[in-house]
């Protein structure tokens, strides 16, 4: 998986704004990814999750689904950490948009 | 002092060293910067992408940005603008922003304003489109001090300057100077509290809600 360009780095910061905890200094990468994870599942709002999926490789949400859940979190996981997904929270907050 | 004048990136494995921009490239970058706040702000991605690619494709020609991680067009994005902030603080370009826009405004009127202004030093057009940005800033500011003072004097030298009451009695009312002419507020100096007006007797505090007050 190659990481995103800005454009697609910005839909994906759209998509998951809503599922997006507060970073906590310090905090645990994969804690924090957990909570993202948590938080799709509690809002059940699932369609983003396989359309966050679908920006991180470049694929179409109809063929995401075709997936195994497991390899498809794994892919959520690790598309999260190539497109520092962490860093991309704060460029937006820099630049003062709110998704 | 003057800012550093270059700095060097790396983008896809290769090395880029990056000069500080001159007068009417700095102009355009300021647009964009300006564009990428503004998309941000009312929520126009698209446009706020579009504003950083272009503000890096100005500098960097041989670039192609949506091919770069998004990431590295951040970091590549902040160190230009890093770069190409001024290395004083031009009270001109503190002066409050007005929104306005005027019926004669367009995109790109910035240079024209630019070059309007430092023409009247007999320059010419290739020359002050490679000032440096400080110097361009800074002789920029001069010239308007200038015209302003030139202002005052024949406006001191108008009878509109004055007014007259019932008694005759002249009343002098300067020109209004632009914002970033205004004398600064001062700074508040820091006072001690003389003694007799600080709280008399012992001051309580609470630690938890089911503890007894005890005194600081």
């Amino acid at each position: 998986m190659n990481p995103l360009n800005l454009t697609d780095a910005m839909r994906l910061y759209k998509v998951l704004k809503p599922h997006l905890p507060k970073y906590k200094e310090g905090e645990e990468a994969l804690e924090y990814f957990s909570k993202i994870t948590k938080n799709i599942r509690t809002s059940g709002r699932h369609r983003d999750y396989v359309e966050a999926v679908s920006i991180m490789v470049g694929m179409p949400v109809k063929d995401i689904i075709q997936f195994e859940s497991m390899e498809i979190l794994q892919t959520f996981i690790n598309g999260l950490t190539e497109n520092r997904i962490i860093s991309l929270v704060e460029f937006a907050q820099q630049v003062g948009y709110d998704g | 002092m003057a800012k550093s004048s270059s700095v060097v990136l790396t983008l896809n494995n290769q090395e880029y060293t990056i000069v500080r921009a001159t007068l009417r490239l700095w102009l355009q970058l300021e647009d964009y910067k300006e564009k990428v706040s503004r998309s941000a702000e009312s929520g126009h991605i698209d446009n706020m992408v579009d504003a950083i690619y272009a503000y890096i494709s100005a500098v960097l020609v041989d670039i192609e940005p949506e091919e770069i991680p998004w990431y590295d067009v951040v970091e590549t994005f902040y160190k230009l603008v890093m770069l190409n902030v001024p290395s004083f603080e031009f009270p001109l370009l503190q002066s409050v922003i007005d929104n306005h826009r005027f019926n004669w405004d367009y995109e790109g009127r910035t240079w024209y304003i630019w070059l309007n202004i430092l023409s009247s030093k007999g320059w010419t057009i290739e020359y002050i489109s490679q000032l440096d940005i400080d110097d361009a800033i800074g002789i920029a500011q001069e010239i308007a001090i200038d015209k302003q003072l030139e202002l005052e004097t024949q406006w001191a030298m108008s009878e509109k300057s004055v007014s007259y009451d019932k008694k005759g009695k002249g009343k002098f009312h300067p020109l209004e100077r632009p914002s970033w002419m205004r004398p600064m507020a001062k700074e508040l100096n820091m006072a001690k509290l003389p003694d007799d007006m600080l709280p008399k007797g012992i001051l309580l505090s609470w630690r938890r809600d089911d503890e007894p007050p005890k005194p600081n």
